[in-house]
């Protein structure tokens, strides 16, 4: 059986089905995109922290704009080749398509992995320091860990006891990753010496899971030294850490500060809300926890920056303003102490900031390195969706649109590689299938077309 | 006129393709992997059926947790493991736990997959005239996709952490900061619940998109949109509400699976405390705003359980009265209306949250507005019964009853359309019994009329009369025990979250407490009095009366001129329509039914036919 | 475009290429022109708006050129209001943000 109208249009409606169909996807999809930006104007508005504006590269969604533009106008040219019946024009946009495709989508990615790198710490006054993690990144120190206990957990499984391996809930032997120049030798309660690895431990824990014994403990022959990422740990204290998968190690804490290669301060969150005088919003930043990290030297460049500003007049309801006021970018290339550029222009430096200075930072060391202590941190993150619902939203959006830009491009390619045979039997319907394939591709456009003033420029 | 035409090239070319590709389907292709409608229907039916009955199972262990509250529960007990029921005594987390299953199962895997995507499936394309779907792989798809969700849904019970805890709306912040302390937060119950809702999102976005691409492009020659019966209108009105009000829930599913996964703060608000402990976030968000975009699809999610039960009564109820269905137009332009309206409603389920005078005044006004297309499409089936001649067969008895139950949870949801009384009425049993009153005496009868109206078509013979009378009856009474109750209890301020049926709050609650006993048994004896409807499903396909013609309620929809069981490709002559859908006992007709497909002065003829292929 | 009733010339194709090129080139200048205007404008309100305005333009230009919208028959229109009709009334939560109780100013800075 045939269906009707797959290819000709019904005389009546004047549709051929999967142009309704891919209309009707269409409003479907203006939906799903109208609620996600419905949901950034409702955060941008309630935020009770400054939005950040002006923070991402403006040339690489600029040249991404231009790309996806271009592939419309080729994507257009490929169907107008096949309506010419000229195939070989066909596959040579088609191929363009795909290929502005593959470049958007390596652009995308070079700006989110920027992003991975780069950190924010909020220190208990809410004022925040920006920059990069000093090398080897941030770890958890451990010494003197002689017991290690590893979890079973046999109460926490699911409704019917059944014993999935990819969701046993005990341990899985990842902490021995974080061991430091040692090697995982133990005794057991027994007294028998055995090397931990991967294996042994998934075992030990499944017949520990069996019998409903909730923990194994360790001691190790000799005293060994952790140094752990803290997304591994559910938490620690001065003398024990405890990993996600219910491990525990006891030891001694060595080191849990954070050092950071700082290049902006940001002391807008020092502020309270509701604050009308801007001299005493000075007053209080004058006191910021940051000095106290930082250093009195840029206090004073501040305190510079500040007497420039003010001349100027503002007032805290300027959101730019404000964050050209209460943000410095920090930077030891300039003469000590002095902001590396204008005062008018730290809010656009903000931007380039992300951009330019990020990949450079590790070898030649522009900014001052800087401990802070754990007990002043109250929030780090780096630049993911974690650190603020603006890079949440940021990230939701495009990686959405980045997901219909790879599904896109799959369909598209579809046709150019696999359909060449239809074309030879029944040229009308790939036309068809390739107007689908361009309209879906034409309101991805769209979407990027509103994205990229939203999210780059507004 | 041209379509005539499209149709014998059609016909000319389907006869070549039919000799090659026919024998050689295989089992698998022809009832697994088919891209049949009726195939695919009967695949959603019988799955959202077993998913019914799971969902039903669920309450019936919480009903036990209510009724007697930490006491062991016998018999099932024993099997629901040590920590979540130890010694056979259903935990809290438990209660919490099937509490919110009951819901999704029971909303999004059984009565929507069961109203509309086996009886849309299986029966639009028949009432239009349509050889199949516009796109039979789509369809496919949608089921399969929708069988994944089901799967994803039910595995999380297996979860370390067990299933979604947070009720059916998984209403942040709970439900983004619970189960957050297990090894892999991926593999958590929450997080699952989100991961099948994302499949069964697409799953019913193909769906829809394919059945309004159908109605609108595969309606056979004569088939005018006035002269589709309702069943159809219905459903596209249904399948619009679920192509546009279900990406907003998509959305909220994603930022959520942000919050959970990415540690993102979407949902949660600045100073969030978890314990007494600042929870790692950045905060900012806001949890309304979760409960913004659910609604916005759930409030339309209602008039997707409700519609196609309106659908399938107005179908059967003129077919047993042999009079034309009152006010078929009027029916229409009511549905249009209330699918329209059903999009701005939304906040009437967040008065409790405070938005603010002038926001709840709007919601109220539209909510009280949009009872009036529901009444215009309830009035129109009671006046069409009116000096009719009622066969009361089992179909009809089930879509009667449907009648005054829809009435009571219809006029029971208007204290709740108001702010004032809903502030006190908000999460009480009363709210319980309401969507109850609409979904399960309501929906529910209305698809179990359905199946007993269409089974004779399906496979050719007539369920049992006195076991569907064995099942309407029971279950009829058992409803009533079982709902009526919460209204009394609501009134009393019960909330609907105790797992102990209000045994804490003894001091107020006392006086009504045995009214928990008696919702309970009714409720069980409900579950017994669906065991003569499965022993009908399954014992008929073989035992049932056969049928003597195609047509035997002897209706005059399109679905009734195909062969019984209908084959691929469904008619055996190509359908032209002449006339309206319910044209009965017409003044001057030979027989008290004319049929859509018969041309003026041709008398229906009774004969069994079968499938060409 | 589903209504071909007489099969265009070559030169109706070249013509159409060119077009198609000219509307490309069009978006690309709407897109320049809201990169700099955020340079050039000092008040944020000022140039969301007119970016907002570029934007649309270039989507109303996409919808009925590109996607060749303008062409078609009218019941695509018809769910189209509806959709629109839905997200405006979906942007109308963002008004319930400013009156929402759960935004305690009390936690906005410690």
């Amino acid at each position: 059986m045939d269906i009707p109208y797959t290819v000709k249009a019904r005389p009546d409606t004047g549709f051929w089905n999967a142009k309704i169909a891919i209309w009707l996807f269409l409003a479907s999809e203006v939906m799903l995109f109208g609620g996600l930006f419905s949901a950034y104007i409702f955060l941008r508005l309630a935020s009770d922290t400054p939005w950040p504006t002006h923070v991402l590269n403006v040339q690489a969604g600029f040249v991404n704009t231009l790309i996806l533009i271009l592939s419309s106008i080729t994507v257009l040219q490929a169907w107008l080749s096949l309506k010419m019946r000229n195939f070989r024009r066909y596959q040579i946009f088609m191929a363009a398509t795909l290929l502005l495709s593959v470049a958007f989508m390596t652009i995308k990615i070079r700006e989110y992995g920027d992003k991975f790198h780069h950190y924010g710490v909020r220190l208990q006054d809410g004022s925040v320091l920006e920059g990069h993690l000093a090398e080897g990144g941030y770890k958890i120190k451990f010494l003197d860990v002689k017991t290690v206990t590893l979890a079973s957990r046999p109460n926490e499984k699911g409704l019917l006891n059944f014993n999935m391996p990819f969701i046993t809930p005990g341990s899985d032997g990842n902490f021995l990753g974080y061991l430091v120049d040692s090697k995982p030798e133990f005794k057991d309660a027994t007294g028998k010496v055995v090397v931990l690895d991967k294996a042994t431990v998934s075992s030990v824990v499944s017949e520990a899971f069996s019998k409903k014994q909730p923990e194994i403990k360790y001691t190790a022959t000799a005293p060994l030294k952790f140094a752990i990422t803290p997304s591994a740990l559910i938490s620690y204290d001065g003398t024990k850490a405890t990993f996600r998968d219910g491990t525990v190690l006891e030891g001694k804490l060595e080191d849990d500060t954070l050092r950071l290669e700082v290049d902006k301060v940001d002391l807008r969150q020092a502020i309270p809300a509701g604050e009308k005088s801007l001299s005493h919003a000075y007053e209080l930043v004058e006191k910021a926890d940051a000095w106290r990290v930082l250093g009195g030297d840029w206090k004073t460049a501040f305190l510079k920056q500040k007497a420039e500003k003010s001349k100027s007049g503002g007032s805290l309801g300027d959101t730019d303003f404000v964050r050209e006021a209460f943000t410095m970018p920090i930077s030891l290339h300039s003469e000590a102490g002095a902001p590396v550029h204008e005062a008018k222009e730290a809010g656009k430096a903000e931007m380039k900031d992300h951009a330019e200075v990020a990949p450079a930072t590790h070898e030649e060391h522009h900014h001052p390195e800087v401990a802070i202590l754990k007990k002043d941190v109250a929030f780090y993150s780096n630049f993911t969706p974690k650190y603020h619902n603006y890079y949440a939203i940021y990230f939701a959006m495009t990686s959405l649109h980045g997901l219909h830009i790879v599904g896109g491009a799959l369909v598209l390619a579809y046709f150019l590689f696999f359909n060449g045979g239809l074309y030879k039997t029944d040229p009308e319907h790939l036309t068809n299938r390739v107007e689908v394939g361009g309209l879906f591709w034409h309101f991805v456009d769209i979407v990027w077309m509103i994205v990229f003033p939203v999210l780059y420029l507004f | 006129m041209s379509a005539a035409i499209t149709h014998e090239e059609l016909h000319g070319e389907a006869h070549d393709h039919a000799h090659e590709a026919h024998p050689k389907q295989s089992f698998i292709y022809k009832y697994i992997f088919s891209t049949d409608h009726k195939v695919i229907g009967i695949q959603y039916g019988l799955t959202s059926l077993v998913f019914l009955l799971a969902g039903f199972f669920l309450m019936m262990v919480m009903r036990w947790s209510i009724a007697y509250p930490d006491k062991p529960m016998p018999l099932i007990g024993a099997f629901l493991g040590d920590r979540w029921a130890p010694g056979g005594v259903v935990s809290p987390e438990l209660y919490n736990m099937f509490g919110a299953m009951h819901g999704t199962i029971m909303v999004f895997l059984g009565v929507v997959p069961l109203a509309f995507g086996a009886f849309g499936n299986y029966l639009v394309p028949l009432q239009i005239g349509a050889i199949d779907m516009a796109f039979p792989k789509l369809n496919a798809w949608s089921y399969w996709l929708n069988l994944i969700g089901g799967v994803l849904m039910m595995m999380s019970f297996f979860m370390p952490s067990g299933a979604a805890q947070s009720g059916w709306t998984n209403y942040s912040p709970l439900a983004s900061t619970t189960q957050m302390d297990v090894k892999d937060v991926f593999f958590s119950g929450q997080t699952q619940w989100l991961m099948a809702m994302v499949f069964l999102i697409s799953s019913s976005l193909l769906g829809s998109v394919n059945i309004i691409t159908t109605i609108i492009n595969l309606r056979c020659k004569g088939m005018t949109w006035m002269r589709m019966p309702f069943f159809v209108w219905g459903m596209l009105v249904t399948a619009f509400l679920l192509l546009l009000a279900f990406p907003p829930l998509e959305v909220a599913a994603v930022l959520q699976l942000f919050d959970r996964l990415f540690g993102s703060s979407f949902f949660l608000p600045t100073g969030l405390l978890d314990s007494n402990r600042h929870l790692d976030i950045a905060g900012g968000g806001s949890p309304l705003l979760y409960q913004h975009l659910f609604w916005f699809l759930a409030h339309p999610e209602v008039y997707v359980l409700i519609l196609p039960a309106f659908c399938i009564v107005s179908d059967i109820i003129p077919c047993n009265i042999r009079r034309p269905l009152w006010g078929h137009k009027t029916m229409v332009y009511a549905a249009l209306v209330l699918g329209f309206f059903s999009f701005i409603v939304w906040a009437h389920h967040m008065y409790l949250t405070g938005m603010g005078a002038v926001v709840s005044t709007f919601f109220q006004i539209t909510t009280v507005s949009i009872s009036v297309p529901s009444v215009v499409l309830l009035t129109c089936l009671m006046i069409s019964l009116w000096g009719g001649s009622i066969r009361f067969n089992t179909p009809m008895l089930f879509a009667c009853a449907f009648l005054p139950m829809f009435g009571i949870g219809g006029l029971t949801g208007l204290p709740l359309a108001f702010s004032m009384t809903d502030l006190f009425l908000h999460d009480t049993y009363y709210v319980i019994g309401h969507f109850h009153y609409v979904v399960a005496p309501g929906t529910i009868f209305a698809l179990f009329a359905g199946i007993y109206h269409w089974y004779p078509k399906i496979t050719g013979r007539f369920m049992n009369e006195t076991l569907g009378r064995l099942h309407f009856w029971p279950s009829l009474i058992c409803m009533n025990f079982l709902f009526a109750p919460m209204f009394i209890q609501g009134l009393a301020g019960f909330h609907r979250r105790w797992y102990n049926g209000g045994m804490a709050f003894e001091d107020t609650t006392r006086h009504l407490l045995w009214l928990n006993e008696v919702m309970s048994i009714a409720a069980w004896c409900l579950a017994l009095s669906q065991i003569p409807f499965i022993l009908n499903v399954f014992l008929s396909i073989k035992g049932g009366k056969k049928v003597t013609c195609d047509n035997p309620w002897h209706a005059t929809t399109l679905e009734w001129a195909t062969p019984t069981p209908p084959g691929h490709g469904n008619f055996n002559f190509e359908p032209v329509v002449h006339r309206g859908p319910y044209e009965y006992s017409v003044p001057g007709a030979s027989t008290d039914y004319t049929p859509q497909w018969l041309a003026e002065g041709e008398v229906p003829e009774e004969k069994l036919t079968h499938a060409e292929h | 475009m589903s209504e071909e009733t007489t099969t265009p010339s070559a030169a109706d194709f070249s013509k159409q290429s060119r077009q198609i090129w000219l509307g490309g080139l069009g978006l690309m200048i709407g897109s320049a022109l809201s990169c700099s205007i955020f340079n050039l404008l000092s008040s944020t309100t000022s140039h969301i708006v007119l970016g907002l305005l570029i934007a649309a333009t270039q989507v109303a230009f996409q919808l009925f050129v590109f996607m060749h919208l303008k062409n078609e028959r009218g019941i695509v229109y018809k769910f189209l209001v509806f959709t629109v009709f839905f997200t405006f009334a979906l942007f109308f939560l963002t008004h319930l943000a400013q009156s929402s109780p759960l935004h305690f100013d009390a936690f906005s800075s410690k």
